[in-house]
């Protein structure tokens, strides 16, 4: 195991949906590192969210190896996948917030369905949601909260039980530049905990502005890695 | 991960509570179901009960030849009661035949006409297994003591042909109303299922184990078949009270349509195993597909 040292290593991966013409991903092969601030770019379709399903092992691809934390997610066992998640926390364009739930809930439900003791959610809740500036707002229900307000609250169930890595797909895809700004500020303060953060955006102006690992993706390839890169196509 | 019941029965409480249109849409069905189920089951129990009597009513009646001296008429009805097809062997002398004969036909000519007595004597057999009657006269048609032997194979053979269809049906009609009812159950719970697709989504992404998301549902449809087959059986009950005992001790007294104490607990019995299995086998199919990874 000694040889791979990347928190995230991604060996020419390619992948076929099936009935597909063309493949989704292309010999990819890429490395993030422990720690890294990392933006995946590119259109729509480009296999942005195809690459990130990937990590979360909810696909597996046709040809390729993809170790995350030095665990090999082609030959996994299915009952190890719930573990390999633990350790990955996700963000969505959409929340995915429980309506039913206050913010509170919603994020003590996410420790609960992992097995943590009701002592360790009652100390980690109100934390986590003071890190991301929710702490007025526990009993909140998400229909109560602007739409910034509902990342934040996804954003502190995906970190909740500190996961060394947090996955987001478009996570300011709904929300106008201000509050889209706040939250990626937000996710920089998580990356400066030395948690591994790859977004996956198709928001040039944020992209441009942070000056962190540009990955661009076009049509499933691979066509640019860049340090403290920009959006970089024209539209 | 461990098995946590209290949070498990906790978590499907709630959700039977907050989903509860949902929830009632299940018991329903379930009710529904078991209810068609077990008043076919009834029915069946009943035609059973008919069936069963109107065989055992098929019986061999020997003739005996005047001539044979009581010893050998004894002899004969040692030996048939040692055949294992055979039941009980009644003895029927000439005078038991007449006087029954008077009895019958009390106030009729017939009786007034008869002189002296041309009964012969007979021993009338009941089987065991009243299949088996055509094997038994037979073994018996040979044999001197007997003169004469009343069975009507023809009869006996439709009778049982009819029963045999009759039980058939029977079967194959509990079985496709049982399987339509758990496709219609499974739906139901699929429907609740769809509706907190989210939450299992949610579950998933962020690591729980596939027994843990399980469990809830399993129990709630546990709970769900459970309450529905409560119900099918208070409304069975009721109609068993108020027709069938009804029926049983008035104008249809003389009809077997028995269904006796026991095969009713049977039947409780039945429902509520089939409304559990049902209801978590159920959830089980229904979750299937939610929880591809």
């Amino acid at each position: 195991m000694g040889v791979i040292n990347a928190m995230i290593k991604v060996k020419n991966v390619t992948m076929n949906y099936k009935g597909a013409h063309r493949s989704a991903l292309k010999d990819i092969s890429v490395d993030i590192d422990r720690g890294e601030f990392v933006f995946l770019v590119g259109p729509s379709g480009c296999g942005k969210s195809t690459f990130i399903r990937l990590l979360l092992r909810e696909l597996i691809p046709t040809k390729g190896d993809i170790f995350i934390a030095g665990h090999d997610l082609i030959n996994m066992r299915r009952w190890r996948v719930p573990q390999l998640r633990r350790n990955i926390g996700c963000v969505f364009q959409d929340f995915k917030l429980l309506p039913n739930k206050t913010v509170y809930e919603n994020v003590a439900f996410a420790l609960e369905v992992i097995g943590s003791p009701t002592k360790a959610i009652r100390a980690q809740v109100p934390e986590v949601l003071k890190l991301v500036g929710l702490e007025d707002k526990l009993q909140d229900y998400p229909d109560e909260l602007s739409g910034g307000e509902q990342q934040r609250v996804s954003i502190a169930r995906a970190f909740a039980n500190r996961p060394s890595i947090i996955l987001a797909d478009e996570p300011t895809g709904n929300l106008d530049p201000t509050t889209s700004s706040g939250i990626m500020a937000l996710l920089n303060k998580i990356n400066r905990t030395g948690t591994t953060v790859l977004v996956a955006t198709h928001d040039r102006e944020m992209v441009d502005s942070m000056r962190k690992r540009v990955i661009a993706l076009e049509e499933g390839t691979l066509i640019r890695d860049q340090q403290r890169g920009v959006y970089g196509y024209e539209e | 991960m461990s098995f946590r019941p209290f949070y498990f029965l906790k978590e499907s409480l709630v959700s039977f509570k907050k989903n509860w249109v949902i929830s009632m849409a299940g018991v329903t069905t379930v009710a529904l179901s078991l209810l068609l189920v077990g008043s076919f089951m009834l029915f069946a129990f009943a035609m059973n009960s008919l069936i069963k009597s109107t065989e055992q009513k098929v019986e061999v009646v020997l003739f005996l030849d005047q001539g044979v001296p009581g010893e050998s008429v004894e002899a004969l009805q040692a030996e048939l009661m040692s055949w294992e097809e055979i039941k009980n062997v009644l003895y029927v002398s000439k005078d038991q035949a007449l006087e029954r004969l008077k009895k019958d036909f009390k106030g009729s000519e017939i009786v007034d006409n008869i002189t002296g007595n041309p009964l012969p004597a007979s021993l009338e057999i009941t089987l065991k297994d009243p299949q088996k009657a055509n094997n038994v006269v037979d073994r018996l048609k040979d044999r001197p003591e007997i003169d004469d032997i009343m069975h009507d194979r023809e009869i006996v053979e439709k009778l049982f042909a009819v029963t045999r269809v009759a039980r058939w049906f029977i079967a194959i009609f509990v079985g496709l109303l049982a399987f339509a009812s758990l496709l219609l159950i499974a739906n139901a719970i699929r429907l609740a299922i769809y509706a907190r697709r989210k939450e299992v989504t949610i579950m998933r992404l962020v690591g729980a184990s596939s027994w843990f998301i399980r469990w809830p549902f399993l129990l709630e449809g546990i709970l769900q078949g459970f309450i529905g087959a409560l119900i099918a059986i208070t409304l069975l009950y009721i109609a068993k009270v108020t027709l069938i005992d009804k029926i049983k001790n008035s104008i249809l007294m003389f009809l077997p349509i028995g269904l006796s104490q026991q095969e009713f607990y049977q039947l409780v019995f039945g429902l509520i195993v089939a409304g559990v299995v049902i209801g978590a086998a159920g959830s089980v199919v229904a979750l299937r597909r939610f929880l591809r990874v």
